[in-house]
Formats: C-alpha cells, structure tokens, sequence
C-alpha cells in the first residue's frame, strides 16, 4: 500500500485495526478513521481525530498532506514542513503566549523546533478531550452573568452539571481582551478569559486538577506582567468526558488564587531574555529548511 | 445543584488570613509561627519543646480532640498554629479510617477514596476554624526533589490535602537559614513555591525571643495591604453603579449611541459591555456600519 510509506518513521506509527488506525506519539493516543471518499473537514464527527483519504490526514483544524511534507527527519521522525520563515515563527509565538512561552521557553531548542513548526501551520492535534474541555470552557468564557444550565448542548457536547456541585463564581464581564506589552522589538500578546479591576480569570478545563502545576507556571507571571494587575485567579473545571458518546460532566470546580510578588518582573525579563535567545538560536534551522526545499523545488 | 457566576460586586475586607510556612527541620518553624497575635498552638509534631517562644499549646495525638472544637474554646486566642500539617494529615487520616473501615487498606494507609475523604475533612476543618475568625498558620516540613536537573523544595504533605493548603494560603513561605541568618521567602523562586499577597521583599526573620511579635506584626501588613486593594475595587464599583444609575435614564437608540462617542466609555470595556448589555435588553442592536444603535425590529411606519 502506497500509504504505508508514510507510516514507517516513528512520528507515524500507528496499528490498524479494522479501519481505524491509532496512532500515538509521546503524549497523546489519536484516533485517526480511514475514508474512502474525500472528507468534508466541517463533518468529521467529534470523537475522531483525524481523517485519513488519499494520503492525506484530514484534522479538524486544518488539512496534513503528508505527500508535501519535504521530508520525514531521521532523527526526530517528525515531519517537516516548507515555506516557514522566522517571521512567521516570531509572529505565531508571540500570538500563542498560552502554549509557547512557558511550556518551551526552557527546553532546548532542537527538539521544539518541529513542533513549533506544526504549530504555526495549524497543525496541532486535538485530541477528544481538548475539543470537550474548549466546549465547556467557550460556553463558560461567554456567560457574562447567570447559571449554567444543569444539562446543555455546544459545539456538538452534551455539558452536564454534577448533581454534587454548587458553585458560584466571581468573574469579570471584561472577557477574550486582548493584551499585550512589549520586550525590546518582541510584542508578547495574551488574550485574557476574563479581566478585571485589579485581577486576571483563567478559565482551565482538565481531567485531573493539578495545583501545584499552576503555581509553577509563567502563565499567570507573564500575564500579570503584561496586564499590570495583582491578582491571578485560575477558576478550575474537571471534567470526565464519556468515551463512548459527546458527553461531558463537570465534576468538581476549583479556584486558585496567586498575586503579583518582588522579583516577578525581573524573572519574567530574564525569561524573555531566553526566548529571545531561542529566537535567535531558531533561526539557522529555519533557513536551513528553507534551502533544502528550494533545492529540491 | 448548579454553577453561577456573578459579577465581583462585593469589596470584601480581609480579617483574617492563612499563612503557611515550610522549611527543613530546625529551621525555626515553630519560633516564627508563635510571634504571631495571641497564639494557640496544636502541636502534632512535637515540636514545641525546641521553639524559642513559649505559649498555650495542645499536643494532639488523636483527631477526636479536635474535632470538638468549638468558638467559645477558642476565644482567648487570635491565631491558631498547626504544627505540622503533614502530621496532622496522618491523624486525621487514622482517624476517618476509624469511623469507616472502607477509607483504609489492611495495612494502615488510606484507600483512594480515603484520600478524597481527608481532602474534605481537611477543608471543612479549616473553614470551620476560619469561620470563628481566627487567623490560621500552616506549618509544614518541606520535601526536596529534582525537577528539570534542578533541585526543588516543596510542601510536604498528602495529596489533594496539599492543594487545599495551596489553595487557602494567603501567604505562603519557604523559611530557609544560611551563613547571614534565616530568611522568609513569600515569592515563588525556581527553588520554591510562594504566595505573596502583599508583595513582601524576602525577610531576614530576627531572633524572635527579641521580637515577639514579628509574625504578628507581618500578618498585620498584609491584611493592610489586601484591604488597601479593596479600597481600588470599592471606587471601581462606586463608578460602575453610578454608569448603571446613567444607562437606566437612557431611552432612545440616539441616546445610547452618544454614549458610545463618550470617552470615558470608548476606553473602558466594561462599560461599553454594560452599555450594550443595557441597550440589546431594550430592543436596540449596534450597527456597526453606521455606528449607530438602531431598534431590533424597524419601527412600523
């Protein structure tokens, strides 16, 4: 089979089982369908992964085309991807505060760039259980004022309520504001769930509430930086998604509070000092990239 | 049973706050904690008979004891001390293994379910002991551990039981002593975790037996501190129930699109929601090609 090429690198190793094939790399377990018919992107039902058609994988957010992949790296196994500039890394970093800086900031550089790179070309996977906790958490994000209804429907998720749970919580009516500030000539930009008076919300969805997890992160740091604010509050929601139907329950809520402290701006520069480096150190394997695909074009 | 949300209205004034301490053994722990007002110590650890200061205090070694507690036995006191929390934990633990065998495995240890029941335990315990407005201090050893080749401290205590302590905390410390003396440290490092609520420097912690009431005097600052930033949310709140007392007066579509070329409402998010909010709710939606507010449904001629 033509398509079983595409699968030898470890990047792509999945086993199939009737038509499904599952493939799984550090993190997560995919789900991926194989169809014999061009997918409509928007129908692919929820509880999959991906579409496979025609040597191509067909995410929810956006379309792999393994054939115009330049090439498989022997070493990482994950596919690389032309047409990337340092612009364009630069410009999606600086959009994706959440996901980049705190998570990558500190690891080495080679082993992120790949990533990175999907990233910035949309695509990252999302498993089941992200897209059920975006549900809840959209649906939470837009409810200025009221209660959530105890059994509901959105983005194609049935969100129940525990019959336990019974809380309240304060949040601002300022929600999705954008925000940001600048490092020298790097804009870091953060869009905020909800912003107050003197504190920032974030809303988290989760299978597993993990606490001292929030507390180590540069996430609230960096957006007290930018936001001037004091106070950081994680409102946290764990979830239990079925694995069987688009259900999800909201089991238990919890609310992390942190606070500005001394010392927080000059570790949030050092860190940016870092990122810039990274940036920099980035570059040679960009055009690198660059040049390999105009030589082979 | 459900979830609300509500908009922060309420400027709450801090009376009392939940301070934790962690550091290694010997590190003046239970020194520090008893400088604060008008202490009362429950003494899991028996740790008493080494601190510098001397006062009431209650060696607990079964959970009953305390499960009683009521206001009134408290009342003399302003500050209640548990030292340490990690012990503490393992008394309640016996404890609720006690009242129902399914908590607990053959060999002594919680089940998982029996984890979940401390948590609950642990946190009702507390709010009680809040309740009756008394400022509380955690005291905990601290655990080290490697993390990204980096040598890390943190709380040592059980579970989701750590995360309430975590979650409680106003402020939290890691007490750590060198060649200069012994240090506080409220903010978080790459080394610890903090919470710091009234932006402390890190605090070169006196002989306590010459500053009695050290701690005491800290708290006091950072109930201070927190109360000061409620006096920012009470203005706040003052000028956004002044703009709802303006929109109620607002009838016509005209009217509510002058508002949107105010400034004060141009540069302010929360207003302009307000102001939308209060315009949908009457029939008016924003065109935004004209800029305008304009009735939902056209007027009939």
């Amino acid at each position: 089979m033509s398509q079983q090429r595409h699968w030898k690198s470890s990047y792509m190793s999945p086993s199939r089982i009737d038509n499904y094939i599952y493939h799984r790399d550090a993190e997560h377990y995919y789900q991926v369908e194989i169809w014999d018919k061009p997918p409509d992107i928007n129908a692919i039902p929820q509880w999959l992964d991906a579409v496979y058609y025609d040597d191509c994988l067909y995410f929810t957010r956006g379309i792999y085309d393994l054939d115009n992949c330049s090439e498989i790296d022997s070493n990482s196994g994950e596919a690389m991807i032309n047409n990337v500039t340092i612009a364009g890394i630069r410009e999606f970093i600086n959009e994706n505060i959440d996901d980049c800086i705190y998570e990558g900031l500190r690891a080495e550089a080679e082993s992120h760039l790949n990533k990175f790179i999907c990233d910035l070309l949309k695509l990252k996977l999302q498993s089941r259980n992200m897209l059920a906790g975006i549900a809840v958490h959209e649906y939470l994000e837009k409810l200025l004022i009221g209660e959530l209804p105890s059994d509901f429907t959105h983005n194609g998720w049935q969100i129940i309520t525990d019959d336990k749970l019974n809380v309240e919580l304060e949040l601002p009516l300022n929600r999705e504001q954008w925000c940001e500030r600048y490092f020298g000539d790097i804009k870091i930009l953060g869009k905020t769930d909800c912003i107050g008076i003197s504190q920032v919300n974030d809303i988290k969805t989760t299978s597993d509430i993990k606490i001292e997890k929030y507390m180590e992160s540069w996430q609230w740091q960096i957006y007290l930086w930018i936001t001037g604010r004091n106070k950081f509050v994680y409102n946290i929601f764990e979830i239990d998604i079925n694995k069987y139907t688009d259900k999800v329950t909201i089991k238990d809520y919890q609310e992390l509070t942190l606070y500005r402290y001394k010392g927080m701006e000059e570790r949030i520069i050092n860190i940016l000092h870092e990122y810039s480096n990274y940036l920099d150190m980035i570059k040679p394997h960009i055009d690198k990239l660059k040049e390999a695909t105009n030589e082979k074009k | 049973m459900a979830i609300k949300i509500i908009q922060p209205t309420d400027v709450i004034i801090t009376e009392n706050i939940v301070v934790t301490v962690y550091g290694n053994p010997g590190a003046g722990k239970t020194s520090l904690a008893l400088s604060a007002k008008k202490p009362l110590l429950f003494d899991f650890d028996n740790g008493m008979q080494r601190a510098l200061l001397r006062a009431p205090a209650v060696r607990v070694s079964n959970w009953k004891e305390l499960d009683l507690l009521n206001a009134d036995d408290l009342l003399e006191y302003d500050t209640i001390i548990i030292d340490t929390v990690g012990r503490m934990l393992e008394i309640l633990g016996q404890y609720l293994i006690t009242t129902n065998s399914k908590l607990g495995r053959s060999t002594g240890e919680l089940t998982l379910q029996g984890y979940g029941a401390l948590g609950t335990a642990f946190k009702a315990w507390l709010k009680k002991i809040i309740s009756y407005k008394k400022d509380v201090i955690l005291i905990a050893h601290a655990k080290e551990s490697t993390q990204n080749d980096m040598n890390i401290v943190r709380l040592d205590a059980m579970g989701a039981s750590k995360d309430e302590v975590y979650k409680c905390s106003d402020l939290l410390g890691f007490l750590d002593s060198d060649s200069q003396g012994v240090k506080l440290n409220f903010n978080p490092t790459d080394k610890s975790l903090g919470k710091n609520c009234a932006q402390f420097d890190v605090l070169s912690v006196p002989n306590v037996k010459l500053n009695k009431t050290y701690l005491a005097d800290i708290m006091q600052q950072a109930k201070d501190k927190m109360n000061s930033l409620s006096e920012d949310q009470l203005k706040r709140q003052k000028d956004v129930a002044e703009f709802e007392e303006q929109l109620a007066t607002l009838t016509t579509a005209e009217e509510f699109t002058e508002f949107t070329t105010f400034d004060f409402v141009k540069n302010d998010l929360e207003f302009k929601i307000l102001l939308n909010t209060k315009a949908t709710s009457i029939g008016f939606n924003y065109n935004k090609e004209s800029k305008c507010y304009e009735p939902t449904t056209p007027l009939e001629k």
